[in-house]
């Protein structure tokens, strides 16, 4: 040993035991990047209003549950005010809302998960421009590609992380909402109509995690300073909602009703949404005049446009942020 | 199914670790960006060891890395290492090799248990295995309390330990160092070439690349040396170390003063010297008669008269400047 040889006491012991081919790496990628955010104080608060959005939710299902059986009394007018206030339905002249619970409980769901997109983009802006920013800032891809990590490889455990979030600000607290929703209202045929339902919210979140989660990983893998990411994320989100308001002003309802769905993604989103959620023909078939509840449905867009527009900028973020992690990867021992 | 018993056959034979003492080969490998050519050519075979990797900025060091290392597909030619094809088992070679990367690669917010921990499960070892290996890495790299700290704060010697933990932490039969002392105190240097000296004596083969040529010579048994993407040279370095063809050192017993001043009547420089040895240029090649007559001359006695070995410095300097003057012509036969 040299006159530096005291720095260490022992020589290097070779090890024996086993190297997986990087199988579950995925799994170690998403457990280190969901430490990393939580350990961030700012980021555990901002997942509050999730929880909240829960009770929210639940809270609906247990003042529907008491119309339910307050149905007709005068005591319950309050009750028609309040349901008629965020849902935009008038269900003071159905006679027996629980005939009607599965509509009530959808329109209860897409009125939420419209917060719920709201929620979203302040929560991906938060926690997703970091997810490739910050290994670019670091110069840290070599210590991914210098191991058994394919591209894709990395980008799933990256697309996880996001999705993660995602689910938190908005599958799982629908999927509470309506555990505690059926528990309140009780009663095994509950459960029966609200399955489908639960299967309806997991395809919504997914769509919602494909969309955002791989928009934001490509807009992330472009520069290696997150705040142009964010900045950039809300200004994909906003500004064409904002060029919405002006389309819907200069053109024709016929054409804006028809195929023109939104300009922007979550726009999109909710139309898909509503569409899946089969809102219209609930209501219509519910026996109510149009009028009671013509306030709570969306515009009657062709959801072919919404899907391409969903399925085309998700397809073009994911084949950008493969290149560009691609590219990365390539040139990792230069980085 | 033969396909598969194959496949199988391959996995195990290269699971079963190099077959022979090599640690990479190339075979006429050409990588191309473009219209830029970064190997040219290369041919050469590096036996297990401590290697040096040595060449000007430019010259494709890291793009043969990034070749060895499967990251980037080589334009042409082949290329293997610790005895497996880097096109068709580049995973299995990373699962084996570790890279030191020469910035700091460190991840924001991570403490360095957390971070050499991360790098072990990347490298597929399971949870407990991980965490027996960081704390085993940090110890043998000596980062201890300072382990549980944000990797950030570390001093620029600390991060280089934690780097090479990182790349440690896995057991890999190949180590890839690129700029490891870079940046760190004289002392911190001579820890980290302690410990890649240890590595290599514990049978890590190491290709060390660095543009500290001390560094290379004190540590590397042999040297591969890139100029343009082509080889300059390579082998062991005591082999290439070339006897200087002029200049000498004399050990003597005698009068210093009058040796010296007989030695420069006979127009032999006398280029330093210490106690009873001189370091002196002759006038031509074989002069060494002139230092003999000095002696006599002078009264003193001759112990010894060796010719000087180029150094390790000189050897890459005269290899750069014959690859410059090979292609000289050349460039100016394309211009014309």
């Amino acid at each position: 040993m040299s006159d530096a040889g005291t720095i260490h006491s022992q020589r290097y012991q070779r090890w024996s035991g086993k190297r997986r081919l990087g199988r579950w790496t995925w799994a170690a990628m998403l457990i280190s990047g969901l430490k990393l955010r939580i350990r961030d104080a700012r980021n555990v608060v901002l997942l509050i209003p999730s929880a909240g959005l829960m009770i929210a939710a639940a809270t609906f299902f247990y003042i529907l549950m008491l119309l339910e059986q307050l149905a007709g009394s005068p005591r319950a007018q309050g009750l028609y005010d309040f349901v008629f206030n965020f849902l935009r339905v008038d269900v003071s002249s159905v006679g027996s809302l629980a005939a009607f619970r599965s509509v009530l409980w959808r329109s209860v769901f897409s009125f939420m998960m419209k917060i719920e997109l709201f929620y979203l983009l302040i929560l991906i802006a938060r926690l997703g421009p970091s997810l490739i920013a910050d290994d670019l800032k670091a110069r840290a891809l070599p210590i991914y590609f210098a191991r058994p990590i394919t591209p894709l490889t990395y980008l799933w455990g990256k697309w996880l992380t996001i999705a993660v979030f995602i689910a938190l600000g908005m599958l799982v607290p629908n999927l509470l909402a309506l555990f505690f929703g059926t528990l309140l209202t009780g009663g095994l045929p509950t459960w029966a109509e609200t399955l489908g339902l639960a299967l309806k919210l997991g395809v919504v979140g997914l769509a919602a995690a494909l969309v955002g989660g791989l928009l934001i990983l490509a807009l992330s893998s472009l520069t290696s300073d997150k705040r142009f990411v964010a900045v950039g994320w809300l200004a994909v989100m906003l500004l064409p909602a904002l060029a919405q308001r002006i389309v819907n002003k200069t053109l024709s309802e016929d054409v804006t009703n028809t195929w023109l769905g939104s300009l922007s993604l979550p726009g999109n989103l909710t139309i898909l949404m509503d569409r899946l959620l089969d809102l219209r023909a609930g209501w219509e078939s519910s026996g109510l005049p149009a009028e009671a509840f013509q306030a709570a449905l969306g515009r009657p867009v062709d959801p072919m446009y919404p899907l391409i527009v969903l399925s085309v900028v998700t397809l073009c973020a994911g084949l950008l942020c493969y290149r560009r992690v691609l590219r990365f990867c390539r040139a990792a021992a230069n980085l | 199914m033969y396909l598969y018993a194959a496949a199988q056959f391959r996995a195990v034979r290269e699971n079963l670790g190099p077959s022979n003492n090599v640690m990479f080969t190339c075979d006429n490998l050409t990588k191309r960006y473009g219209r830029v050519t970064a190997l040219n050519g290369l041919t050469l075979d590096v036996e297990a060891g401590v290697v040096g990797l040595l060449g000007p900025n430019g010259a494709g060091k890291s793009t043969l890395i990034s070749v060895l290392l499967g990251q980037t597909q080589a334009s042409s030619g082949a290329a293997r290492v610790l005895d497996m094809d880097v096109r068709r088992s580049s995973r299995r070679i990373r699962r084996r090799v570790g890279f030191m990367p020469e910035n700091d690669c460190l991840i924001p917010g991570m403490t360095g248990t957390g971070y050499v921990y991360y790098c072990a499960r990347l490298g597929g070892l399971s949870h407990g295995d991980a965490m027996q290996r960081t704390h085993e890495v940090l110890d043998y790299v000596a980062l201890d309390e300072a382990r549980y700290r944000p990797a950030e704060q570390y001093s620029a010697g600390m991060k280089q330990r934690l780097k090479l933990a990182q790349a440690l932490v896995h057991d890999p039969d190949l180590l890839l160092l690129d700029e490891p002392t870079n940046g760190m105190d004289p002392h911190g240097r001579l820890v980290m070439l302690a410990l890649i000296e240890d590595l290599g004596n514990a049978g890590i083969s190491v290709l060390l690349s660095s543009h500290l040529l001390p560094d290379v010579e004190r540590i590397c048994q042999r040297v591969v040396m890139l100029g343009a993407g082509e080889m300059l040279a390579s082998g062991n370095i005591d082999e290439m170390r070339r006897p200087h063809p002029t200049r000498c050192a004399v050990n003597y017993v005698g009068p210093a003063d009058g040796f010296a001043q007989r030695l420069r009547e006979r127009r032999v420089e006398v280029l330093s010297g210490s106690n009873g040895s001189l370091e002196i240029e002759l006038p031509a090649e074989n002069e060494q008669r002139s230092v003999f007559e000095a002696a006599r001359d002078a009264g003193v006695s001759i112990r010894g008269l060796h010719p000087q070995r180029s150094s390790l410095e000189e050897m890459f300097m005269a290899a750069i400047r014959k690859q410059q003057k090979d292609h000289k012509p050349q460039d100016g036969a394309r211009q014309a």
